[in-house]
């Protein structure tokens, strides 16, 4: 145990006497809260989102005052009532991204609105509306119309239907956005901070000479990779933290439900069912970078080598966003970080069951433990320490 | 140069067999048919303009080196010197044949070997982002040195490598001579009884390579046996008590330097040698 101590101390001060690797554990999460606070928003806004002073400008013909009143009464709204012989004009301009919405309306329209509702569903009549998806200010302005109009359209169809309300609780949408998007951030973020120290503590050393060093000691080659894997686990785990408290702090605003969403609806239980499952995580993580990186001629190979490795971990954390965690066999936490999405995800969503936590858990330590064994054989293979 | 002794008084190291005072010469290392045979990848093959798939390395070598003494280690390119240092350092392991050093095997027991021996290779490199102090700190705590015994060595071997004023500087920042010298003192945290030295002048100056020679004959003096792999044949005629040449991975002449220099020097002796064995071919 003091030769491993010996090995961690010297690993902790190799990266904490760094300044640059330091910033480089932490820089990603400062980055992260930075530019997705400061930055996403207005990036957020000029993708999905208008000016809020825009007005739209919503071209009809033959429009019935009694719709016209409503969208009247908005303050972002400007109605302008075209004859037939205009259509085709103003359809271009639509279609040209000029102009935000044209709504044609047939000339015998009241008629056959009152036919329709008398009880002749073939009366019905039909307004074609005309706006330019790829114009965010069109699709805006088509919400606003058919809100307009949807009130006439149960009517016409007598269907009954009462006005929508979101019924969702804060705690409901804090669960469903956490339990889709957090699994996967976790496993990405505890990722990027193993692939920012393990390669160059593995590989890096290897590819120096300073690694054999160690090598003909009398220290155990178990005793050396145990102290590499804890040691790189707590170096990845602070990185992964901070990338993570980024992304969380940065999230409400990201997602554009500020106010809704808050940390503080899962209970003390939740976070330490969550500490355990990323404990056991980061530990299988940097244990398999590590035995990749060993297996490696140097840190660049190592890197490369650990590209799809990390397309297939962030594909486990993904899995969850379509697929309900907390159902299903226990038989699926059997497999190694895949269980801890799935664990995540049910935790996250409050559906959380301790047994299936328990058992990722204990899988995640012992497929941990199997990699620090295969690890320490590496240290011992001449193929592949001395291979150059 | 002031001559200085680097003891740090007996530290009793756990398996060390212990030696009666009058004991005569003994063999510290007794190497027997040490044989390593590697896979040539078809790149390899190319290269080496040879149809084999393996290219044997060492072939049944045996040698010995008594305490006290100098063994140097003489070969071209590719005799297989550094795979036979690899071997009894425990790097790679032999395919037939062992070695027995201070009584321990190096395939039996490793871990044991490695308590015993000091290893200092160009491909063996300390971390050059810490300081020769710190480097010395962290060897001597995976060897279990006791920290004032550890202090002790630091400082004499620090001070008779003139290390002492770089103690604290990142080996990155030392100039060759002195990343070399810590190299050394590195390798000898423990103050081993058998030391195997791979080419330890290469690259030095010829005032740094002196003071590095003249160690290895202190190190002779306080009775600890050093193997010395080189391509230096002055050096091996200066210092070395006896000396083996390796061709293609055998032992091709053995005996003490005194000896194979009777009659014409070491130079020469060795070209002979080597003619002879590649069937009085031309070099």
């Amino acid at each position: 145990m003091k030769n491993i101590w010996t090995v961690m101390k010297k690993e902790f001060a190799r990266f904490f006497r760094d300044r640059r690797l330091v910033l480089a554990l932490i820089l990603p999460g400062v980055l992260i809260y930075v530019i997705y606070s400061f930055l996403g928003s207005g990036i957020i806004a000029g993708i999905g989102g208008t000016d809020e002073n825009y007005v739209y400008q919503i071209y009809t013909v033959d429009m019935p005052d009694v719709f016209k009143a409503p969208l009247e009464a908005l303050e972002n709204v400007e109605l302008h009532e075209i004859s037939v012989d205009e259509i085709d004009e103003v359809k271009d301009r639509v279609a040209d991204q000029e102009e935000d919405l044209l709504a044609v309306f047939p000339a015998d329209f009241e008629e056959k609105y009152a036919a329709a509702v008398a009880g002749d569903p073939t009366a019905a009549p039909t307004v074609d509306i005309y706006y330019n998806t790829v114009r965010t200010e069109g699709t805006q302005a088509y919400a606003l119309f058919s809100a307009a109009l949807s009130p006439f359209q149960q009517d016409v169809t007598d269907y009954f239907r009462p006005a929508v309300q979101d019924l969702a609780t804060d705690r409901d949408v804090t669960g469903m956005m956490f339990s889709m998007i957090a699994p996967m951030l976790v496993l990405m973020f505890l990722f990027s901070g193993c692939m920012a120290v393990a390669p160059e503590s593995i590989a890096g050393e290897k590819e120096r000479g300073t690694l054999a060093t160690m090598l003909v000691t009398p220290v155990k080659r178990s005793h050396i990779a145990a102290g590499k894997i804890i040691s790189l686990s707590v170096l990845s785990l602070i990185s992964g933290v901070c990338s993570f408290l980024g992304i969380i702090f940065s999230l409400p605003k990201l997602m554009g439900v500020a106010g809704s969403l808050s940390a503080s609806v899962y209970t003390a239980g939740d976070y330490l069912m969550l500490l355990g499952i990323v404990l056991s995580s980061v530990l299988v993580i940097v244990a398999l970078v590590s035995v990749v990186s060993a297996f490696a001629k140097s840190v660049k190979e190592a890197t490369s080598m650990i590209g799809p490795l990390m397309i297939l971990v962030m594909l486990l954390g993904v899995s969850t966003m379509f697929s309900s965690g907390a159902t299903g066999s226990y038989l699926w936490y059997l497999i190694p970080l895949y269980n801890s999405a799935r664990a995540m995800s049910s935790i996250f969503s409050f559906l959380a069951s301790p047994v299936a936590v328990l058992i990722t858990i204990i899988v995640n330590l012992v497929a941990a433990a199997l990699l620090a064994f295969l690890l320490a054989k590496m240290f011992d293979s001449e193929k592949i320490m001395f291979n150059k | 140069m002031e001559e200085q002794t680097f003891s740090a008084g007996p530290v009793s190291e756990p398996n060390a067999p212990e030696i009666p005072a009058e004991a005569p010469p003994e063999n510290v290392l007794v190497a027997t048919g040490l044989k390593k045979t590697f896979r040539l990848s078809s790149k390899q093959r190319k290269i080496e303009k040879t149809p084999l798939k393996e290219k044997i390395a060492v072939n049944g070598l045996s040698f010995s080196a008594r305490k006290g003494e100098i063994y140097g280690l003489l070969g071209p390119n590719g005799a297989g010197k550094t795979t036979t240092l690899r071997m009894l350092a425990t790097l790679i392991r032999p395919d037939e044949g062992d070695a027995l050093i201070n009584g321990f095997s190096i395939v039996h027991q490793p871990d044991k070997v490695r308590s015993q021996i000091g290893f200092l290779t160009s491909e063996l490199k300390p971390d050059e982002f810490f300081t020769p102090s710190y480097t010395f700190d962290f060897f001597s705590e995976l060897q279990n040195i006791p920290t004032q015994v550890r202090d002790e060595r630091k400082a004499m071997l620090f001070s008779r490598f003139g290390i002492d004023k770089f103690a604290e500087t990142k080996i990155s920042d030392l100039s060759t001579g002195m990343k070399q010298k810590t190299s050394i003192a590195i390798s000898l945290v423990h103050d081993p009884e058998f030391v195997i030295f791979d080419e330890p002048t290469n690259g030095l100056d010829v005032l740094t390579a002196k003071s590095v020679t003249d160690f290895l004959v202190e190190l002779k003096n306080r009775g600890k046996t050093i193997l010395l792999s080189t391509h230096i044949f002055s050096l091996v005629e200066k210092i070395c008590d006896r000396a083996g040449i390796i061709i293609d991975g055998k032992m091709a002449a053995e005996d003490t330097v005194a000896a194979l220099t009777k009659e014409k020097n070491l130079e020469e002796v060795f070209f002979d040698i080597y003619a002879a064995a590649k069937g009085g071919k031309e070099i």
